[in-house]
């Protein structure tokens, strides 16, 4: 079995806003193997995304990380002092972003930003980065690469652009591709060569891929192993075959349900009904309860704890456990 | 970028006729002349006058008098200074563009780092003191704050001459009179430089913030940049991108003189003749001037134009 690569324990993110403290990750803890794709699932605003950047560091004021480990190698990067953190940012673990069209600087040339991390973490000249940025480009699938060395990002599509950030995120070889929603802002033929892209990085260069969507297509396609996260906590964890097989959180088996299936004729899809709680004012409860159609008394009353079943199947729900019958 | 080039340039030349129609027309209707205004001359010489001027003829005929003169680089005589226009305006101008110059490059720099600093440290202690010292700056009136430097630091202090460009019967030369020219100069500078930094430093402050919110900052830092290169070299360049336009309309600004400052400051510069020149009707003089100012107003705006197609990308003609 691999060994972790990230371990998240007990990871807590809070936003200081004029509303109150909103617990954007609550309590988080899961980990990545070496060589794994892992996806994070749940609906907007359940924290997928402030986990990320909550390992990448990079999360800003008002929002402040404050307390949990973040395992890397063994060694906590929380702890990490702020340069030795960012020679880990963009060289062992690199991320790609929703937003590809926004996410290169646009009076930069192509060449200069694929070649920025080279310089920075490997110590190349400005010729060598040149080759290797050329060699990064043909290798995310983009012909005439000399040419695109030299262009600007408007004069580039959305899927290329997104091709792009993916070559500067594997330009220092990373352990880990960090991808927060890579094909969310893409049309559908565009999205399925992205994820073709990183399915061969992974297969080819042995990266381990955190991929956080909320498509349960994509997650289908890629995952290993899967996070059902929901209001700042993880609800659910297991192989993808299991989980899809056996969903056991209410909430899995509503997003499962939810999703619409080729050849079926449904008049209207399957919704969940009601909200995600406000983030503000939680309680010691199941954050689910009011939305769950198979809700007790003791889910109101008692948060369930995140426990480990048959075939590493992990689900924090009170239907599985003794107190859930009393 | 050639073709586009010759194309303003030659969009500039309607646009010059027109100015100058519009500007011969107000001047040349504004009620009174140099000659009414002079109670002790007759009516006779008033008339005679007159016709010496050519004030007798009807406007449109004058305005083609004067444009043909003007297209042959005469601007005319200064009724007032008894002098031709190109030379009074000689000798003064340079005069303001010195001050100006140094003003404009001592308020860009200091509004520039100061903007990116309490953007960067935005709701920071630092951040509120500037944005109270700002409006502070620009909401006093120029001639209160130059009359209160020079109480404070010419009359209670002595720290500068009262005003003034060189001290009076002075004939040093060399580094004596330079350094004579920077002991007058240094007030009105500070106090320039003073109410033109506090507008500045907001708009790089407002530039700097909406620039550090974008999508390719985030990826700058996920790349493990510097923080202080994702901020000059990544951030800097963006905000700095609307600046280009301001830059533009600089360049009219460094020549047209600062009226009230200069006459608070009693400096022999350009803005202080315009005023007289405006009091007394000296038509040519008022003409040449506005006139030269019209053209560098479309010579700025030309150039930040052209700026603009250099440093940004998505501007340029493929």
């Amino acid at each position: 079995m691999a060994n972790n690569l990230v371990e998240f324990r007990n990871l807590r993110t809070n936003f200081y806003t004029s509303g109150g403290v909103v617990k954007a990750v609550n309590d988080v803890s899961f980990a990545i193997k070496e060589g794994e794709t892992l996806c994070v699932v749940g609906e907007s605003g359940c924290g997928k995304s402030v986990t990320a950047m909550s390992l990448m560091r990079l999360v800003s004021p008002p929002g402040k990380t404050e307390g949990g480990q973040i395992l890397y190698n063994g060694e906590d990067l929380l702890t990490l002092k702020e340069r030795q953190m960012r020679h880990i940012r963009g060289n062992e673990i690199a991320m790609i972003f929703q937003e590809p069209m926004t996410s290169l600087n646009p009076v930069f040339k192509i060449g200069q930003q694929i070649s920025e991390p080279l310089i920075i973490h490997k110590g190349m000249t400005k010729k060598e980065a040149k080759k290797r940025s050329i060699e990064l480009i043909e290798l995310v699938g983009i012909p005439r690469a000399a040419q695109i060395f030299d262009s600007y990002p408007h004069e580039l599509s959305g899927g290329m652009r997104q091709r792009i950030m993916i070559a500067i995120a594997l330009s220092c070889d990373p352990k880990l591709l960090i991808a927060d929603e890579p094909t969310t802002a893409l049309d559908v033929t565009i999205q399925a060569q992205i994820l073709d892209l990183m399915r061969n990085i992974k297969s080819e260069f042995k990266t381990a891929i955190m991929l956080i969507t909320h498509d349960l297509g994509v997650v289908a396609e890629m995952a290993d192993h899967v996070v059902v996260m929901y209001a700042g906590k993880v609800i659910e964890e297991a192989p993808v075959h299991e989980l899809f097989r056996n969903p056991k959180h209410p909430y899995t088996q509503g997003l499962l349900r939810a999703k619409p299936i080729i050849n079926q004729r449904q008049s209207r899809l399957y919704t969940i009904p009601g909200q995600v709680p406000n983030p503000v004012s939680l309680g010691n409860n199941c954050y689910f309860n009011d939305r769950c159609e198979h809700c007790m008394s003791i889910c109101v009353d008692k948060q369930p704890p995140l426990n480990t079943y048959e075939n590493r199947h992990k689900a924090a729900c009170w239907l599985y456990e003794k107190g859930g019958e009393a | 970028m050639k073709q586009y080039a010759i194309r303003r340039i030659l969009q500039i030349i309607p646009t010059i006729i027109g100015v100058s129609i519009v500007l011969f027309g107000v001047f040349a209707m504004a009620p009174g002349n140099f000659v009414d205004s002079k109670q002790t001359i007759s009516d006779a010489r008033k008339a005679e006058l007159k016709e010496k001027f050519g004030l007798d003829k009807p406007v449109h005929e004058r305005y083609f008098i004067w444009a043909k003169n003007t297209i042959q680089g005469d601007l005319g005589m200064s009724t007032q200074h008894q002098q031709p226009v190109t030379t009074v305006m000689n000798r003064y101008m340079w005069n303001s563009f010195i001050i100006a110059a140094i003003v404009l490059v001592l308020s860009w720099t200091i509004a520039i780092f100061v903007g990116v600093y309490s953007a960067i440290r935005q709701y920071s202690f630092f951040d509120g003191i500037i944005t109270f010292l700002v409006f502070a700056l620009m909401s006093l009136p120029s001639f209160f704050i130059g009359l209160l430097a020079i109480k404070f630091f010419a009359v209670d202090m002595k720290w500068a001459p009262v005003g003034g460009m060189y001290t009076t019967g002075s004939n040093a030369t060399g580094m004596a009179k330079v350094w004579d020219l920077v002991q007058h100069m240094w007030l009105p500078v500070s106090v320039l430089t003073a109410l033109s930094v506090g507008g500045l430093t907001r708009y790089f402050r407002t530039s700097m913030l909406e620039v550090v919110r974008q999508d390719y900052i985030r990826t700058a830092r996920a790349k493990g940049v510097k923080p202080s290169t994702v901020i000059f070299k990544h951030a800097l360049r963006n905000a700095l991108l609307p600046a280009i336009t301001l830059l533009g309309m600089e360049i009219p600004a460094l020549f047209s003189g600062a009226m009230i400052t200069e006459q608070v400051f009693n400096w022999p510069g350009i803005g202080k003749i315009n005023l007289a020149a405006l009091q007394s009707r000296d038509y040519f003089l008022l003409m040449g001037f506005t006139m030269f100012l019209a053209a560098l107003t479309l010579v700025g705006n030309f150039v930040s134009d052209m700026l603009y197609r250099i440093a940004d990308p998505r501007v340029r003609m493929k």
